[in-house]
């Protein structure tokens, strides 16, 4: 939440490092490791 | 964690400071193998080419500094794009080094007195020219993270292509004396040298896109002949 309690994003995924950067579950995460988005 | 990512903020952000600065290094260069060039000076052509190792060295110093932030830092999203495309940067630095090293060996093999075209060296001079501002804009547009400033290098890029075939014709049609020819050779390969430093600039133009939009394409398609 920002200063104003307002919500600016959300988790995606969480998982251990090895999962979140060799086998993630959400496609958004492997985009964000791989620099195709972020 | 605060401390550990501005630390790694800090990396990246020196990198490219390094990166960047190594196409200042490119101008300066460029500039000393011009003046090389329009006066024939062989003794500034040598410290061209023995200089090149400063920008050798500075290609070895980024790449090392990147292979360790990959290793170490384990980049993601913008930050990954932007350590790819350092590396493509400083690898395009290290050819526009190399590109003016052919320039400046070119000198002592045409001779102090060669059998000059004026019309064939005013090509290749605004050629120069052009190609030492796509390198400095090729720098702004990557600080910046301006496409619009990238994209505009192909503008640039095709006056120096022009400018490349205008050579290539005034040598065809130089006429039969042989030290004339022999000179004319010599120069076609002094304007394909600056023509691929037009060309390492592109690239790194279109490095800004990628870092901007997460997409790589080329901005002109060389396999393809308008």
């Amino acid at each position: 939440l920002s200063e104003n309690e307002q919500r600016t994003g959300h988790v995606v995924e969480y998982a251990p490092t090895d999962k979140i950067f060799t086998n993630p579950d959400d496609p958004r995460t492997e985009e964000y490791v791989t620099g195709k988005v972020g | 964690m605060g401390s550990g990512r501005q630390h790694f903020q800090d990396e990246l952000r020196g990198l490219e400071v390094q990166a960047l600065g190594g196409l200042d290094m490119v101008v300066t260069t460029l500039d000393r193998t011009l003046e090389a060039l329009e006066h024939m000076d062989i003794e500034l052509a040598s410290i061209v080419v023995h200089d090149d190792d400063r920008i050798d060295g500075r290609y070895l110093e980024v790449q090392q500094g990147i292979l360790s932030l990959l290793a170490l830092q384990a980049p993601v999203a913008s930050d990954l794009r932007v350590v790819a495309a350092l590396l493509h940067v400083i690898k395009h630095v290290e050819r526009m080094g190399d590109q003016c090293v052919n320039i400046a060996k070119m000198l002592p093999v045409v001779g102090y007195e060669p059998p000059k075209d004026e019309a064939m060296l005013e090509y290749i001079f605004r050629m120069g020219r052009l190609a030492r501002s796509e390198v400095e804009q090729s720098k702004q547009a990557f600080l910046l993270r301006d496409v619009a400033v990238a994209e505009d290098l192909v503008r640039q890029d095709e006056e120096i292509n022009r400018l490349n075939r205008c050579v290539f014709a005034r040598a065809v049609e130089i006429g039969t004396d042989a030290d004339r020819r022999e000179w004319a050779m010599s120069m076609m390969l002094v304007a394909r040298a600056i023509e691929r430093i037009g060309d390492n600039a592109v690239d790194i133009g279109e490095q800004v896109a990628f870092v901007v939009t997460g997409q790589f394409r080329e901005f002109s398609d060389a396999s393809h002949v308008a």
